[in-house]
């Protein structure tokens, strides 16, 4: 079985197992993010990598928070790559953080339906 | 008494959430939650601050300029940034600028309440991985104003004890040079921890250095 896309224990651990701020924190993160994913996603259109650092900088401390280790992974390797020269593997990781996020909000809302 | 704080971020997901976060912690309330230093000295004017939190990266005021701002006309409202950025000279510029507290913006919970607890009653906190930082230059420059309560006098022991910490001595290199035991060492640096009201080894540094019993 692969690893679920989120820690919802981190939340928990964050809010103490309140249940109304966890919910209150998943959906201000829905309502918030689609906007730099959408900078991303420009970003990469364009080759413009200062625009893409700059929307994964404020990201980053969210997926933290989130309990999303994959998409904190994700954020470092395309840091890390945009300074490198293999333009292809900066644009395969961009994409793959994108889907990653689908899959994060499709979770996310599960988990709000669930309550 | 109550905490006030002030939240500066343009990233209103950020800002939310922190404030989702604090919402929880005892004696600490919320009052200023502002998008970018101007609004933050606007906000200033009408409202009693203790602390704020003061991300560094926004438009039309940055933190850098905000804090500089922050010290000349609110000189008693103390000031920790919040930053993606963990590189030691840059944490170090900001302290030298007037930071009471720099804190990374994934950083726990219970270490944000530490640093506003810590800020609020010495004036400064320094996390773990500011221990390793340049505070000696720091407070000889006096850009570090620590602020202690009265307290009891140090004994003989604790200031050799103190001292030995200052020249980042271990506790069994402490010990063997004042002919004690570990376990006494430890038992003067929890005395000191508690006399100073400092959190750590680098605030015990920061008061022996700013009460002139250290020198480097």
């Amino acid at each position: 079985m692969s690893d679920p896309v989120i820690d919802l224990t981190t939340l928990c651990r964050l809010f103490k197992n309140d249940r109304n701020r966890i919910q209150e924190w998943i959906t201000l993160y829905l309502a918030e993010t689609p906007a730099y994913f959408q900078q991303i996603m420009e970003g990469a259109a364009t080759n413009d990598a200062e625009q893409v650092l700059r929307a994964l900088h404020d990201l980053r401390p969210m997926a933290h928070y989130l309990g999303a280790p994959h998409m904190l992974v994700l954020c470092d390797a395309i840091k890390e790559l945009s300074s490198a020269s293999d333009p292809q593997a900066f644009q395969e990781s961009i994409a793959e953080l994108l889907s990653h996020a689908q899959s994060i909000e499709v979770a996310l809302n599960a988990e709000l339906n669930n309550r | 008494m109550m905490i006030r704080l002030a939240l500066t971020d343009d990233q209103l997901l950020f800002r939310r959430g922190m404030a989702l976060l604090l919402r929880d912690m005892a004696g600490v309330q919320v009052v200023l939650d502002c998008a970018n230093g101007e609004e933050l000295l606007a906000g200033l004017k009408n409202e009693s601050v203790d602390i704020v939190l003061l991300d560094l990266q926004m438009p039309v005021m940055d933190g850098v300029e905000t804090m500089q701002r922050v010290r000349k006309d609110f000189p008693d409202v103390k000031v920790i940034v919040l930053s993606s950025h963990d590189e030691e000279q840059y944490i170090l510029h900001l302290m030298e600028l007037g930071a009471n507290g720099y804190l990374l913006k994934d950083t726990e919970p219970d270490v944000i309440d530490t640093a506003i607890r810590s800020v609020a009653q010495s004036g400064y906190y320094f996390s773990d991985a500011l221990n390793k930082l340049d505070l000696h230059g720091l407070v000889k420059k006096r850009k570090l104003t620590p602020t202690f309560n009265d307290i009891d006098p140090l004994s003989e022991r604790e200031l050799d004890v103190l001292r030995g910490i200052c020249k980042e001595f271990t506790t069994a290199e402490i010990a063997e040079k004042i002919f004690i035991s570990p376990r006494t060492v430890d038992f003067h640096r929890n005395n000191l921890l508690l006399k100073t009201g400092a959190r750590n080894a680098a605030g015990l540094v920061v008061y022996a250095m700013s009460k002139g019993l250290f020198a480097p």
